[in-house]
């Protein structure tokens, strides 16, 4: 028999704050956490705008995270709190649960003073880097997997431990594969999300040779316009989200708060271009299709699509291609309501899934949808009802969640507002 | 497990060759395709000799010239594995591409950053030129996607259409079965008609060094670093004439090395999915590197002389691709009635003729995931 699976610990790291009630607070009243940014080795870099995270204005909250006392990336550093907090919220005694961890990662952290440890009078030695290593900052110890192996010691979790590499989309389908493994009876209790942090100069060199974050000074920190006409690539950011999904069995004997029910994954290729989306949206489309399947949900059920929306100008016309395309029966689309958190909280890349899912879950708990900022001249070719400017309160009982890797790697994810089902539809 | 995931072809692509029959036949000869490193030898790399693959040529992947660009090392060896297995298969002319599947191992992607060529314009300028400057004129314009892991999924997708459900995972040998796993799952609960399953080693560089000192696996001497890929295509039909299938999983996470009990457990839970006693078992591929893996193999077994084999005498260690590698040795073992354990103590693997109706094959990641999968055969 498949098992309901709920979300009932929720972790947010992010500019808007620690924790999911001052992200949530914030994400409706509007907020945002974009700002003038540049890497700290460079004083005219060509990407003028990010969504950086003060860490050590509150890490020192969690000393109890014992893990945080070694070095290591920063992307680990959010990771571990968030995940702490998803713990904490869920007040699950994990050590007591056969529990898993999955994460999404990206691109490990780079540090340039690292590599200038290689260099001396005759230039770059691989032998003098190899001297130096107790000198080392970053990742080039570690795997990618470093994070979840963490938090599976952090909490003493002995079920699977999995790191995802599906670049944008890594925490979704890290989310998505916990819902799967919970729904078949694999495991009661999964702690997942993704953390990211590509706001240092190496990460964000290659992004601007892409040409995929925005450059341009024309809006300040309006700079993410998700939908806007004058949209102009996406604005980097850095943070973690994490959750803890159950069994709603093992989260009821247990006596704990759920948020939402989890109710499909999707999961799909665009099999197109490795610099660009499919132009028609069509593995996007195919993906929230399949998480449709997958939640045995018509169409016509979802009210809320939390979309990818990065602010680039392919991506936002894809999806509301792929949208039109999905919900095409009846122009249910137009009935939809559709935002974009990243105009807030900017781009965690491989960690975007996460706080995306966290705000679709509060979406369907509290009935309100946070707004899209900065839209105040929709592309034509983005015409859908995108909550601009301002949050809505909305009775709303179904989502989705996009999330569209860099390459065509697809995900959505389906959840449904929390209900209990009587006693006897449950057999 | 409602649909069956058979086995339906599969290719490598190491040092030993493409074909699975000739890393059999160096893995019983005991022969070693070792090369001299592919970059930079220095004083502390404490292996003279590597196995390593011949980076493919556009022309060998069928591509455009200009897609090179777009990949390093690992993701185009990851495309030609990919192509290997797909020439013989019919899985995209079969079903409807939705419906055929992408799953990978993958590790990450282990290059200078800044690029050898900064540090190199740095130490040319004396100070002239900052560090921002350098990065920004000697990164190479698709660095940000040469540097994504996932782009060899994204090259594989592009090159041969298929759109269905995918995963990712990274960046052990894990992150491999992971793959197998996921891509089964995903044919049991009709989420794909067939998928292609695939793992690829790390490219040999440098920088794995440091990795591999913190790992603990320099101390070893035979933990020779290899590169290579290996792929396996996944299929609801059976075809050919004897029929094999992945009918058992488990995975978990085991911090402490010497914990049988641990190991155990999930060794169990997989025998218990495949409805098998671990006495059924004909074969066990494995890295075990792990003393507490090995004691719970045998305890599990009911013997010390376990049927004990893999790969890695003639492949290297292959991450993500060392246990795919170690699949396609299980399934020609199933086809051909034969199979290669240690016997002795000198470790070498010898051959030995017996019909194969399960095997074992399971690996640990570094940090302690342990992922077990078991195959079965209905043999003609």
């Amino acid at each position: 028999m498949k098992q309901r699976v709920v979300v009932t610990g929720l972790g947010v790291v992010s500019g808007l704050g620690c924790g999911w009630e001052a992200f949530w607070t914030s994400l409706l009243a509007g907020k945002s956490t974009i700002r003038r940014w540049q890497p700290m080795e460079a004083d005219n870099f060509p990407v003028q705008y990010a969504a950086p995270i003060d860490i050590d204005t509150f890490e020192q909250e969690f000393s109890a995270v014992s893990a945080l006392r070694q070095p290591m990336e920063r992307r680990s550093r959010f990771g571990l709190i968030a995940a702490h907090q998803a713990v904490i919220d869920a007040g699950l005694d994990i050590h007591r649960t056969q529990a898993g961890v999955a994460v999404g990662s990206g691109v490990p952290e780079r540090c340039t003073a690292d590599m200038m440890l290689a260099l001396g009078d005759d230039g770059p030695a691989w032998e003098r880097l190899y001297a130096r290593r107790d000198k080392l900052h970053s990742a080039l110890r570690h795997g990618n997997d470093h994070l979840s192996a963490l938090i599976a010691l952090e909490h003493d979790c002995r079920g699977p431990v999995m790191n995802f590499s599906t670049a944008c989309a890594g925490a979704a389908h890290a989310i998505g594969t916990s819902f799967r493994m919970i729904r078949r009876g694999e495991i009661d209790c999964m702690v997942a999300g993704g953390a990211d942090s590509v706001l240092n100069l190496l990460t964000m060199v290659g992004l601007n040779l892409l040409g995929a974050p925005s450059t341009s000074e024309n809006h300040g920190d309006q700079l993410c316009r998700p939908f806007d006409i004058d949209r102009s690539g996406f604005v980097a950011a850095e943070g973690a989200g994490m959750v803890v999904l159950e069994s709603e069995q093992h989260a009821k004997r247990r006596g704990a708060r759920i948020y939402a029910e989890v109710c499909g994954f999707g999961s799909s290729l665009d099999a197109y271009r490795i610099t660009a989306p499919h132009p028609e949206g069509a593995g996007a489309a195919l993906a929230m299709q399949k998480a449709l399947t997958d939640a045995e949900l018509a169409p016509q059920a979802i009210g809320y699509i939390n979309a990818h929306g990065t602010s680039t100008f392919l991506n936002d016309t894809a999806e509301t291609k792929a949208i039109k395309s999905v919900f095409a029966q009846d122009q249910h689309y137009r009935k939809l309501v559709v935002n974009a958190n990243k105009s807030q909280i900017g781009h965690f890349i491989a960690a975007a899934g996460a706080p995306e899912f966290i705000a679709t879950a509060l979406a369907l708990k509290f009935g309100q949808v946070p707004p899209t900022l900065n839209l105040h001249n929709p592309d034509p070719e983005c015409d859908l009802d995108y909550v601009p400017h301002q949050s809505r309160s909305l009775p709303l009982q179904t989502a989705l969640t996009n999330s569209f890797g860099f390459g065509g790697l697809n995900a959505c994810l389906a959840l449904r507002r929390y209900q209990e089902m009587p006693q006897e539809s449950q057999a | 497990m409602k649909r069956k995931a058979y086995l339906d072809g599969g290719a490598t692509y190491c040092s030993a060759g493409i074909h699975i029959e000739t890393i059999w036949q160096h893995l019983v000869s005991g022969q070693r395709a070792l090369s001299e490193l592919p970059c930079p030898a220095f004083d502390s790399w404490p292996w003279p000799q590597v196995f390593t693959v011949e980076e493919p040529s556009f022309k060998t992947l069928n591509v455009d010239r200009k897609l090179l660009r777009t990949m390093e090392k690992q993701s185009a060896v990851a495309l030609y594995g990919a192509t290997l297995a797909l020439r013989d298969s019919a899985v995209l002319g079969d079903y409807d591409k939705s419906r055929v599947g992408l799953y990978m191992g993958l590790p990450t992607v282990e290059d200078p950053a800044p690029t050898w060529s900064s540090l190199q314009m740095l130490h040319e300028n004396g100070g002239r030129v900052g560090i921002a400057e350098a990065c920004l004129r000697e990164t190479p314009p698709f660095f940000a996607l040469t540097q994504l892991n996932s782009s060899a999924c994204a090259h594989i997708a592009g090159t041969f259409g298929m759109t269905g459900a995918m995963g990712a995972y990274s960046p052990f040998s894990d992150a491999g079965l992971h793959a197998v796993i996921e891509a089964a799952l995903s044919l049991h609960e009709s989420e794909n008609d067939a998928a292609l399953v695939g793992g690829v080693s790390q490219k040999i560089n440098p920088l794995l060094l440091l990795q591999y000192e913190h790992l603990g696996w320099t101390k070893d001497p035979t933990r020779i670093p290899g590169e290579g890929a290996a792929f396996v295509v996944l299929n609801t039909e059976a075809k050919g004439t004897h029929r094999i299938w992945v009918s058992g999983y488990a995975r978990g996470f085991i911090s402490d090395d010497f914990m049988p009990d641990a190991y155990a457990h999930i060794l169990r839970q997989a025998l218990s999915m495949a409805s098998i006693d671990a006495a059924d078992l004909d074969w066990m591929l494995a890295d075990a590197e792990s003393a507490g893996e090995l004691a719970a193999l045998r305890a599990l077994y009911g013997a010390a002389d376990i049927p004990l084999g893999g790969c890695r005498q003639a492949c290297g260690v292959l991450g993500p691709a060392e246990p795919i590698v170690n699949l396609l040795l299980a399934e020609h073992g199933m086809h051909h009635g034969k199979r290669l354990c240690i016997r002795g103590a000198d470790g070498l693997l010898t051959e030995e003729l017996q019909p194969i109706r399960h095997a074992l094959i399971c690996t640990r990641g570094p940090e302690g995931q342990y992922v077990v999968v078991i195959l079965s055969a209905e043999l003609a």
